[in-house]
């Protein structure tokens, strides 16, 4: 099983996976305890719409994306906190919007021969040795800014309400959080594509929520779910030549109906012994 | 007037100040108890998060803030839960910790939002017995739908509706509800709201 890491490919695939666990694990524990999955959804596909106006304009399509989705991600923010009961349309408008100009502008991209799929499902067997620096260092950056704003984040997510009273800055941290959303999604989607992203960034923090006791465990639980994930998907992508993406999508579907089935039973026999 | 929200018209002032300065001098305690239940998150994660900014910002929880979070919610009477995750207790208990969180902001003021609303009854006339004691030390304003609780330790009552005032008791002593009611009303006064509320507005 070893010999496959003799390629170069599988070697920054297998890290990338790891350093995108990470990332995944710490992002995605605040998205579902925020409850901001739609939210972040929309960010991942609103960001196609970034990557075809970079092929369009000819810049690098990750950097089209990065822009593209914090700044549809501080649009979003915004509306959401303005009007809190439309939120949810108006992310679905710029989820479809974003997703339309992203097709139109690889249509009037002359010469433009890459494959979409990729993106739509990326293709963690490609990422680059920039890639991976890109991820390291988006790895860091969250890990500090997650550090430094523990407690604040931690109060933000349990009761928000009570930590604007005690003076958190709220908004200054939802947006925050919201832009280090994107800069992951941006990630993810060379490793799952943009329309797996929610999968990933929420199935790990699911099932680690339901055996942990603290936000902290919880992420790191689930980076080190996100990390399983990946090891077991890129043996089996190898081992079958399956897409990789989706792979990994099924892997932690199954993984949450396991955890699902087993809480349901470990439950039923807690209850029994009870009576 | 936690500055939350913002007046549609008029000033509100919070210890001679703008609530939103006013905000540390402030303890609160929200209605519903029963939010976020699956959050995990510790008894004592939860108090210590009325310590953020209790002073100064700090990088982490200081000697003194723990401290603070072991006496209040000693208090309380949850240090045995201190380590249970928030979704495995009662709701009463539930509102324990969050009075003992509202507490833990050393507040002047503090204000609590139907604090009896999902609590048992057991602890109701203990939690009137604590907030009398708590009330020699800090104001407590409390807001309530359920008129039979107003215990004998109220000191005023205003009543509102419909966001206007319609009558403010303004500073009704002890004395004063004595005559206004006939008898000391208390905790026994639970079964006759009905007969409580006339009485009130008709002054």
């Amino acid at each position: 099983m070893w010999d496959v890491l003799q390629f170069e490919f599988m070697r920054n695939a297998l890290l990338a996976g790891v350093l995108v666990s990470i990332s995944c694990g710490i992002i995605g524990s605040l998205i579902v305890a925020n409850r901001i999955v739609f939210l972040s959804g929309g960010i991942a596909h609103a960001a196609f719409g970034g990557i075809g106006l970079a092929l369009y304009l000819g810049f690098p399509p990750a950097l089209g994306a990065a822009l593209f989705s914090v700044a549809v991600s501080f649009v979003i923010g915004g509306v959401s906190l303005k009007s809190k009961h439309r939120a949810d349309t108006v992310i679905g408008v710029l989820w479809a919007v974003g997703m339309a100009l992203g097709i139109i502008f690889i249509d009037l991209t002359p010469g433009y021969n890459a494959d979409p799929m990729s993106y739509l499902f990326g293709s963690i067997l490609s990422v680059s040795k920039a890639d991976i620096w890109f991820t390291v260092a988006l790895d860091v950056v969250i890990l500090v800014i997650t550090l430094a704003f523990y407690r604040e984040f931690l109060a933000m997510s349990y009761d928000e309400e009570f930590a604007f009273v005690v003076g958190v800055p709220v908004r200054f941290l939802y947006f925050l959080l919201l832009c280090m959303t994107a800069l992951s999604i941006v990630m993810i989607i060379r490793i799952v594509g943009l329309i797996l992203v929610i999968a990933l960034l929420t199935i790990p923090p699911y099932i680690a929520e339901k055996y942990t006791n603290s936000l902290w465990k919880m992420m790191v639980l689930s980076s080190l779910l996100g990390i399983l994930f990946t090891l077991v998907v890129l043996w089996i992508s190898y081992s079958y030549d399956v897409t990789s993406g989706a792979t990994i999508i099924l892997v932690a579907g199954a993984a949450f109906f396991l955890a699902q089935i087993m809480n349901a039973i470990v439950g039923r026999t807690l209850q029994t012994g009870r009576r | 007037m936690l500055g939350i929200l913002k007046p549609c018209g008029g000033e509100i002032k919070v210890l001679g100040e703008e609530p939103h300065n006013a905000k540390h001098r402030v303890g609160y305690m929200p209605q519903n108890a029963d939010f976020n239940i699956k959050f995990p998150i510790s008894v004592r994660e939860i108090v210590l998060m009325g310590r953020l900014y209790g002073s100064r910002p700090r990088w982490w929880y200081s000697h003194m803030d723990h401290q603070k979070t072991e006496a209040v919610l000693k208090k309380v009477g949850m240090w045995e839960h201190r380590f249970t995750p928030i979704g495995h207790l009662s709701g009463g208990q539930r509102q324990r910790v969050l009075i003992a969180r509202a507490l833990a902001t050393d507040p002047e003021i503090l204000f609590l939002d139907e604090p009896t609303a999902s609590v048992d009854p057991e602890f109701e006339t203990d939690l009137f017995d604590f907030m009398k004691e708590l009330n020699k030390t800090v104001t407590i304003l409390m807001v309530t739908h359920d008129i039979g609780v107003i215990s004998r330790n109220v000191k005023s009552v205003a009543c509102v509706n419909r966001t206007m005032i319609f009558h403010k008791g303004g500073k009704i002593t002890q004395e004063m509800i004595d005559m206004a009611y006939g008898c000391p009303v208390d905790l026994v006064a639970h079964g006759l709201p009905h007969r409580v509320l006339p009485v009130h507005q008709g002054k």
